[in-house]
């Protein structure tokens, strides 16, 4: 097994706000192999983006990294600032949900592209401006050369989208965090820039984590899934098992909310309630207010159990997993 | 009124929409340039929805599925056709009539964040449709908004609250109780549920079954998500850059779509259920940009267009009983 590129040991992120001190992400552990593409599922406030604004330094004011630490390829990003600031943006590169956040209104693609070029590749004139042709029709942007002046707004939600994904390869990570990537986009080019990440994970041996509230995203497209919710993992299992068996009792209530387009029970099932208020959480499983399963234990702090191999859950009464022969095993 | 009158209102459908247009005026570029010809939002659209019937319209943004939801609302003016409610022609009524009628039409938002005044009590937000249009104050307001407090799975005390203290899901169950206040017949939902989280959705797509079951009401539910539509709706209707492409039963249209633009947007549905992944669930290209001036607007994009299509506008016609599709090719 390929040593990780990304590890999350303990990771601690708070708010401190005129109501007090919020945990947003509470003691959040993973690791993330070369190549693999990770999810990490979690509805509102379940943490699942602060965490990976931490792992880019990005966290928003007044929030900050209170313990843990983030480690790439074994060395901490937290306790060297200089390192660190060379290794995001190069070896972790991040799209997000919107792709006017990282794109400069006021500047001309080809621009902005040949920035990430010269910052950290050292490439510059003609060399960067062939290298950002080629990275847009890598992208799917094609006769991209005469386009390299437009502004981003010249282009369609999903074109953007593409260029996004084009400067965040530009600097050649090894490693994309996608936060919500085709979240804004309509269903016909959310499916084209799913199979653009598939290519391209494909193609240059990506890996990825992509961050999504959507079990249809995270079943096309990962080999293991963390499931968040309210600042922790609760959850951590190769997609084929998640799916097939899951062992929280939340990840079960979620599979069984989320309609498929061609099963049609008279009723959705649901989960009662609604995710919690990080500033106000119940003592011990936060879930427990919402679950069928709860009993007086769950008061207390649940225990982290690993019912197999590469599969771990944080819950008193987790469902017995089906005694079978595993056919399926990614990385795990 | 005659009992022939209540027999022939009741075999009519309640609401009845035939070649309804709107078009947005497009300001000029710039004070010497000529003046643009209008933006046709939705063109030639036609239904109908019975009593305690769903609708569901399904398209991307900027398909014009929210204008045809704010054009029975009577929010933005017809450029051409009608859209009648139970008979009468809501674009002719004028104020009093107006009124009288938006009693019996009501609406659902999408952001439960945005439509909610946060400085009013809960109750008073419930009770404020009772008390603008004079039916019901004091004591008998606040047994009706008790009353619709229960009845949307509110907790008993929320009356007493403002809308800032409840989550993304309570939000739009108070949303609901509001617009349920004036015994509205019919409800136009417009992604009721898109902004909730996954867990909260399931809860409030049930209610609108239970309403439906309970009240009778009927609803015209605009999404652009295939399967919380398939839940709710009993017909569903495709609009692509403001026509309807495709319409027919539920289940018809996602057992035997027609239209290529319907079969793509099925296709691009991700599956939750790791051993049906696709590879290249993307079937068509590009996205809805510049509509063109003449044929089907789906052309640009379509894998079937030939030269017809580029000139000639694809009529609705039926293909199957009660299924109908706007395609040469297909």
């Amino acid at each position: 097994m390929s040593a990780p590129l990304l590890e999350l040991d303990d990771l601690v992120v708070t708010f401190t706000t005129r109501r007090g001190r919020i945990e947003a992400v509470r003691g959040v552990s993973l690791e993330v192999r070369p190549g693999e593409t990770l999810g990490i599922v979690g509805e509102s406030g379940s943490g699942k983006s602060v965490t990976m604004q931490a792992v880019m330094g990005v966290v928003d004011s007044p929030g900050a990294v209170e313990h843990g630490d983030v480690l790439w390829r074994g060395r901490s990003l937290l306790r060297h600032a200089n390192e660190a600031e060379a290794i995001r943006g190069r070896d972790i590169a991040m799209v997000f949900q919107d792709a006017m956040t990282s794109l400069d209104p006021l500047f001309a693609i080809g621009t902005q592209i040949g920035e990430v070029l010269a910052r950290h590749r050292g490439i510059t004139g003609a060399a960067a401006r062939a290298r950002t042709i080629e990275l847009l029709e890598l992208v799917g942007i094609a006769n991209a050369g005469p386009r390299l002046h437009y502004l981003p707004h010249q282009f369609s939600g999903g074109m953007r989208q593409r260029i996004m994904i084009a400067m965040a390869l530009a600097a050649e990570p090894a490693l994309l965090i996608a936060d919500e990537p085709t979240t804004a986009l309509d269903v016909t080019v959310q499916a084209q820039i799913v199979d653009l990440l598939i290519e391209l994970r494909d193609r240059l041996g990506l890996a990825i984590v992509l961050v999504t509230h959507d079990l249809g995203l995270v079943a096309e497209l990962c080999d293991r899934v963390a499931v968040m919710y309210a600042g922790r993992i609760v959850e951590m299992a190769d997609v084929w098992s998640l799916f097939e068996a899951p062992a929280h009792p939340y990840t079960a209530g979620l599979l069984k909310a989320t309609p498929a387009i061609d099963d049609l029970p008279e009723r959705l099932e649901t989960i009662e309630g609604s995710p919690p208020d990080p500033s106000d959480l119940p003592g011990g499983c936060a879930f427990r207010l919402r679950c069928p399963r709860a009993d007086a234990v769950c008061a207390t702090e649940p225990p982290l159990t690993h019912p197999a191999e590469g599969r771990g859950v944080l819950c008193w009464h987790p469902e017995p997993l089906p005694i079978r022969p595993s056919t399926e095993t990614a990385h795990v | 009124m005659s009992s022939a009158d209540i027999l022939s209102r009741d075999a009519a459908p309640l609401v009845e929409v035939r070649g309804l247009s709107v078009s947005y005026p497009v300001p000029r570029a710039a004070f010497w340039h000529r003046k643009p010809a209008p933006f046709r939002a939705v063109e030639g659209i036609d239904f109908s929805i019975g009593h305690g019937e769903t609708l569901g319209i399904v398209g991307e943004s900027g398909s014009g599925k929210s204008t045809i939801g704010r054009a029975l609302l009577g929010r933005v003016p017809l450029s051409a056709g009608s859209a009648r409610f139970r008979g009468e022609d809501i674009s002719s009524l004028s104020g009093g009539a107006m009124r009288r009628m938006r009693r019996h039409i009501q609406s659902v938002m999408q952001d439960p964040y945005a439509s909610l005044n946060p400085r009013m009590r809960v109750a008073d937000i419930i009770a404020e449709p009772l008390v603008v249009h004079g039916i019901a104050r004091g004591a008998e307001a606040r047994a009706r908004v008790e009353e619709l407090i229960g009845l949307v799975g509110l907790p008993p005390d929320a009356g007493q609250r403002h809308p800032g203290t409840f989550s993304g899901g309570q939000r739009q169950r108070i949303g609901i109780a509001r617009a349920l206040a004036m015994e509205p017949a019919f409800i136009v939902a417009d992604e009721p549920v898109s902004a909730l989280d996954v867990s909260v959705r399931a809860q409030i797509v049930n209610l609108f079954r239970d309403l439906q079951q309970k009240l009778g009401v009927s609803y015209l539910f605009i999404a652009h998500d295939l399967a919380i539509v398939r839940h709710v709706s009993h017909r569903i209707a495709v609009v692509y850059a403001g026509r309807i492409v495709e319409t027919s039963a539920r289940d018809d249209l996602y057992a035997t779509p027609i239209h290529p633009y319907t079969q793509a947007l099925l296709d691009a549905v991700p599956v939750p259920d790791p051993r049906r992944r696709r590879a290249g669930r993307a079937t068509i290209r590009g996205e809805l940009g510049a509509i063109p001036s003449d044929g089907c607007r789906f052309a640009p994009r379509c894998p079937l267009a030939s030269e017809q299509c580029r000139r000639e506008v694809p009529p609705l016609i039926e293909r199957a009983p009660g299924h109908l599709a706007a395609c040469w090719n297909a």
